[in-house]
């Protein structure tokens, strides 16, 4: 079961590596959020506790639910273009995310045979974290780096589960709220932003040194 | 004469002969789907019988090619055809390392109608046959993947081994043997100029990819085309429909029907995605296919780390 | 000597290379067409009266006739790997030299010497078959010498102009870099085991630093000149200025010189580290991709071919890796198939590579230009030379019937061996290596289609007023094309010299896994596809009597004036391929958008530049040369200062070597 959703989650990463409208960046966002809660939900089947359940339960209410809202939110309320503006072409990103993927499963496999980890998550979150920095670096849109940050913050989530199967609760919680406030104040930020420039993009954020 | 080889006869024949009544069926589904009546399931049938009735017209400045490429293209598939395994019988052609010459053979019909294409000297053609280029070389790493990751999973190098060495026991190969059908049916639209890739129905020379190839042809040539065209198509549906073979092991019956049954669904979802998708930018179908690809590796690389 | 004349072999050996060696003689006849025709003859009988030795050799067909193994007190030895080379060579170079029949009249009528041209093809076509039969290290580098300036000598036959000056002179410089690094290399092996002759190098296992260094020069050395993706950016600079007959024979036959260099170091160091193996694959997969994607960027035909090469050369190279990767896992099979894949290629490819540089020779001459977008409806003039070219453009594309696809079939089986063989992730790399391959072939499928479709197909951009073709054109072009259909079509016996060969000189345990391929099933397959043919042709004349057929013009939307320019170009074909993967290629285009009023003639150019060439061969270049023009010695004009400067160096490295030793 885990396997399968990694594939899934490996599947959205190369569906943000590939498509060039920000709504498709977001539709993932959900779909990741989704896919969390229900690897996070699936050992509380057997083994029900209202303990356990409460973190996918967060985890889908404020990565399926809230986030994408608000970035929806900023998006309209900006008029902000639907198009990412990528740097290089798609043609060479996603080569480029496919080599990096096949590199990190080969190294998490040499690692697996060290130290016990599961490999496929493992490298599932490693190659989420890659995709969330390279989606930084090859794209100019600032709320495009919101969400590459977001799908780095994921990839760090199911790398968690990953390394020890259960993180302690406060700590995942604790993550989450300084992901929502990131964002959050991302949000607010653009938005002043907005107000004395033109255009949100990177290239010129540089204007604002002086 | 050998059983085996009167079984790869009849199921080249039955390959050959039920092509076109499954392009039928393809376009019956659609036209349902969109509210219309649409021709008979035969249609196809009638169409070819109409083509080879008429006369042959080649451009004026075409040259040999032209004339011999539709031959040439009829007869590659043929034998392509008869590499495929239908069922449990063994295929008329079948060796070790198949798969290479099955890529190649329809690599080969492709040669020479890009070039019968080009023949003509018309810019329409033309670019039909950049296009088909261009798409063919992003399509044929999808069949390489998927075949491949099978093939090298259960070390067998023929088509026919490899449909036989899929089964049910694992649950793991069971999610790899269908995200690999997936990659397939992904690579049957673009082979078969199918809707996301390419519109069949679309009557504008400058947004078709293989129709316009065929622009200029007519009579035998275009019959030969139109046929090939048929086989292709359902070369791959039967592809696809090979990885269900696991499920049709009692008997011929079972299989059968499991056969009737899948082909309709595959054509009930080609004829889905013609109805509920648009084509997508000429720009962007290289990402499209080079996405199936992606599936293919990631389905591999999984596979291999959870043995 | 002893016992050298007791063998009629041996006579014969000599006698061929006697022969050969005449030919120069006649160069020194007054009359410039009485040289072309009498030592142009005699060369061939020597090269015909060679094959016929080979052939009767003891690897082939076991005559008598055939040579002993060793040689002039073992300076000459002929081993398998040898016998095999010295046949492609000369395989090659017999059709070649037919064309320069045709060919060199041209330059004739233009009055324009060609004796230097012919005495220095001879002297480079021996040369390159005594390489490969050379057993003495010191005789070996004279003779790679000899070839490499001989070869320069022919490229600049027309030498007055300025792109002829300046694409032989990367050939040059790069030939001496390898020179340079085969000495170190030879030194070495040498220093370690105390002998000249190749035949004594044998390192074994434990010294691992050595070998990787030998393996690391060898690879470098060989690969300068076989034109691996890194240092081959002398090919496309070399091969378009060179005359084509010139061309024809160094993309044929002189890189292959390089492959047998690294053939030749693997039999010294096996069984090689595991990384060598997958140094050669990697290099070689990138160079046959990038290579066939250069390729399709190029309007020159010439530069097109040459990055072709690099492809083919790639190709030889994974077969190559294969068997290094079989030797160190200790699997014959494996090797069996690498380096039958890497011989069958290497003949396979000195065949089509041949026919398409004189196909493309024949035409370039006719319209006087290299540019295929100014070519176009050829196939209307010159039936045969598209077809032939059509044969060579299929064999080159790897596409089945034809000879390309019997050697690139068991390259993809060696894959299927190495991930049958050995598990682990092993099957992940090697079905990369798969998909890699048949990427390179789509690759080619769209070069070749290009090329055919431009070149030959349509209508004629540019007016052609008489296509001279000659008996000479047809016969060279036509003896390659029946080869590759020969080949593709019955390949069991090349299959079985191959696995002699390599059964004979690679000292490996006997494997059958390259003869049991099912190559009659595939004769039997290829026969049929034959045979389908001809019923649907005959249907098709039945149709034709019984439903008519006629001619009239291709549909236009209703347009009449068609005008040949408006034919679909070799540049759009390619642009959609291209503009992919823009940024290796260092592609660009430039569309003039400026709007007027009035509609103005507009512009469009697009270009492609080699990546290697000009952000590292070039900016390295540079560097050395301003480096150098700061050192004041450099710069005196007098060449007294020189000469010093030379009996210096020679003093200071023999008083180095006295010192060593």
């Amino acid at each position: 079961m885990e396997n399968v959703l990694s594939i899934l989650f490996c599947l959205s990463l190369f569906y943000v590596s590939l498509t060039l409208r920000v709504k498709g960046y977001i539709a993932v966002l959900r779909s990741q959020g989704i896919i969390l809660a229900i690897l996070l939900l699936y050992p509380f089947i057997y083994d029900f506790s209202v303990y356990g359940v409460i973190i996918p339960l967060t985890i889908l209410i404020i990565k399926v639910f809230f986030i994408p809202r608000y970035i929806n939110k900023i998006i309209l309320d900006l008029d902000i273009k639907r198009q990412v503006e990528p740097t290089i072409q798609q043609m060479t990103f996603l080569p480029l995310v496919i080599a990096s993927m096949i590199l990190i499963f080969l190294a998490t496999h040499i690692i697996s045979l060290i130290t016990k980890i599961d490999v496929i998550p493992f490298a599932s979150g490693f190659s989420a974290i890659v995709v969330g920095i390279y989606i930084m670096i090859f794209r100019k849109k600032l709320i495009v780096h919101v969400v590459g940050f977001l799908i780095m913050e994921n990839g760090i989530f199911l790398f968690g589960t990953a390394v020890a199967s259960e993180l302690p609760m406060m700590i995942e919680l604790g993550v989450l709220l300084d992901v929502f406030v990131v964002v959050f104040l991302m949000g607010i930020a653009l938005n002043k932003i907005r107000s004395s420039f033109e255009g949100i993009e990177v290239t010129q954020l540089g204007r604002l040194k002086d | 004469m050998d059983i085996e080889i009167i079984q790869g006869i009849i199921s080249l024949l039955l390959l050959i002969l039920l092509a076109p009544l499954f392009s039928g069926v393809v376009n019956k589904l659609k036209a349902k789907m969109t509210g219309r009546i649409g021709a008979p399931v035969l249609q196809p049938y009638y169409e070819l019988k109409r083509l080879f009735r008429k006369e042959t017209i080649n451009a004026s400045n075409s040259s040999f090619i032209s004339r011999f490429s539709p031959i040439l293209n009829f007869v590659a598939v043929i034998i392509a055809a008869a590499m495929l395994p239908v069922g449990f019988w063994k295929p008329l052609i079948s060796f070790n390392g198949d798969i290479i010459l099955f890529a190649y053979i329809l690599g080969l019909a492709r040669f020479f109608q890009i070039l019968a294409a080009m023949d003509i000297g018309s810019s329409f053609e033309g670019m039909g046959a950049a296009r088909e280029v261009t798409f063919a070389l992003f399509a044929e790493p999808i069949f390489f993947f998927t075949i491949g990751s099978i093939a090298f999973v259960s070390g067998a190098a023929s088509l026919y081994e490899i449909y036989h060495s899929i089964h049910l026991d694992n649950i793991s190969y069971m999610v790899f043997v269908v995200i690999c059908s997936i990659s397939i049916f992904m690579l049957a639209v673009t082979e078969c100029s199918r809707m996301p890739v390419d519109d069949p129905n679309t009557h504008l020379e400058l947004t078709m990819i293989h129709e316009v190839m065929i622009l200029d042809n007519s009579g035998f040539d275009l019959f030969l085309y139109q046929y090939s065209g048929y086989i292709k198509l359902f070369i791959y549906t039967v592809l696809e429909i090979s990885f269900f073979n696991p499920f049709g092991k009692e008997s011929y019956l079972v299989y059968a029907g499991i056969f009737i049954v899948i082909a309709f669904a595959l054509a009930f979802l080609l004829g889905m995605a013609e109805t509920i998708t648009s084509r997508y930018r000429m720009k962007n179908i290289p990402q499209y296919l080079l996405f199936a690809t992606a599936i293919g590796i990631l389905n591999l690389l999984i596979f291999t780390f959870t043995q | 000597m002893n016992g050298f004349f007791s063998n009629t072999g041996n006579i014969l050996f000599a006698a061929v290379f006697a022969i050969q060696f005449l030919a120069i003689v006649f160069t020194g006849l007054k009359n410039d067409r009485r040289a072309l025709y009498y030592s142009n003859f005699v060369l061939l009988i020597g090269l015909v009266s060679g094959l016929f030795v080979t052939l009767s050799s003891k690897l082939f067909f076991a005559l008598p006739t055939g040579p002993q193994n060793s040689l002039l007190n073992n300076w000459i030895r002929l081993d398998g790997l040898s016998f095999y080379f010295l046949f492609v060579i000369q395989l090659a170079a017999i059709p070649t030299t037919l064309y320069n029949f045709s060919y060199l009249r041209h330059y004739m009528e233009k009055k324009i010497g060609i004796k230097n041209f012919i005495l220095f093809y001879i002297l480079t076509i021996i040369s390159t078959q005594v390489i490969v039969i050379a057993n003495q290290a010191v005789f070996f580098l004279v003779c790679w010498e000899v070839m490499s300036i001989s070869a320069y000598f022919c490229m600049i036959l027309e030498k007055e102009k300025e792109e002829v000056q300046k694409g032989s002179f990367y050939y040059f410089a790069a030939s001496h870099v390898v020179v340079f690094i085969l000495y170190i290399f030879f030194f070495l092996l040498h220093h370690q085991t105390g002998s000249w002759f190749l035949s004594d190098y044998h390192l074994s296992f434990e010294d691992g630093a050595v070998i990787s260094t030998i393996f690391i020069l060898s690879f470098i050395g060989f690969g300068i000149k076989a034109g691996f993706m890194p240092f081959h950016f002398w090919l496309p600079q070399a091969h378009p200025v060179a005359p084509t007959v010139m061309s024809a024979f160094l993309s044929g036959v002189i890189i292959k010189t390089g492959i047998y260099g690294i053939i030749r170091t693997f039999l010294f160091i096996k069984p090689v580290p595991e990384w060598s193996g997958w140094l050669v694959l990697i290099v070689s997969m990138i160079s046959a991709v990038f290579g066939v994607w250069y390729a399709l960027a190029q309007h020159d035909i010439k530069k097109l071919l040459a990055y072709h090469s690099v492809e083919n050369i790639g190709i030889i190279g994974i077969g190559i890796g294969i068997g290094f990767i079989g030797s160190a896992n200790n699997l014959p099979a494996v090797e069996f198939l690498g380096f039958g894949g890497a011989l069958l290629h290497t003949l396979n490819h000195a065949i089509f590579k041949s026919l398409l540089f004189i196909g493309s020779g024949i035409v370039c001459q006719n319209l006087d230009t290299r540019n295929i977008e100014l070519m176009g409806g050829l196939v209307h003039r010159a039936g045969y030379i598209a077809l032939f070219f059509l044969i060579g453009s299929v064999a080159i594309s790897g596409i089945p019937p034809l000879n390309g696809f019997i050697s690139e079939f068991v390259i993809f089986t060696g894959f299927f061996s190495i991930a049958g063989e050995l598990k682990n992730y092993y099957p992940i790399l090697m079905l990369i290596m798969v998909v890699g391959l048949a990427f390179v072939g789509g690759l080619a499928v769209a070069c070749f289609t290009k090329v055919n479709a431009i070149i030959f197909l349509g209508s004629e951009r540019k007016e052609v007023k008489h296509f001279h073709t000659t008996i000479y054109d047809y016969l060279s072009l036509g003896i390659f094309a029946a080869l590759c259909i020969a080949i593709g079509f019955y390949p069991a016996p090349f299959v079985e010299i191959v696995q002699r060969v390599i059964a004979a000189s690679f000292n490996i345990q006997p494997s059958s896994t390259l003869i049991n391929m099912d190559w009659f099933y595939l004769s039997a397959i290829f026969g049929s596809i034959v045979l389908g043919i001809a019923a649907l042709l005959l249907v098709k004349l039945w149709h034709h009597k019984k439903y008519g057929s006629r001619v009239s013009g291709a549909w236009a939307c209703g347009y009449e004036n068609l005008s040949p320019r408006m034919q679909y170009t070799a540049s759009s074909f390619a642009d959609e391929i291209n503009t992919i993967s823009g940024s290796i290629l260092l592609y660009n285009k430039e569309i003039d958008k400026s709007e007027k009023p009035f509609p103005t003639p507009l512009k469009f150019e697009s270009h492609s530049r080699d990546f290697v060439d000009r952000k590292l061969a070039m900016p390295a270049y540079g560097f050395l040369k301003s480096f150098i023009s700061k050192i004041g010695i450099f710069n005196q004009t007098d060449i007294r200062y020189y000469i010093a400067f030379i009996l210096i160096i020679i003093t200071i490295y023999s008083l180095i070597a006295f010192l060593w030793t």
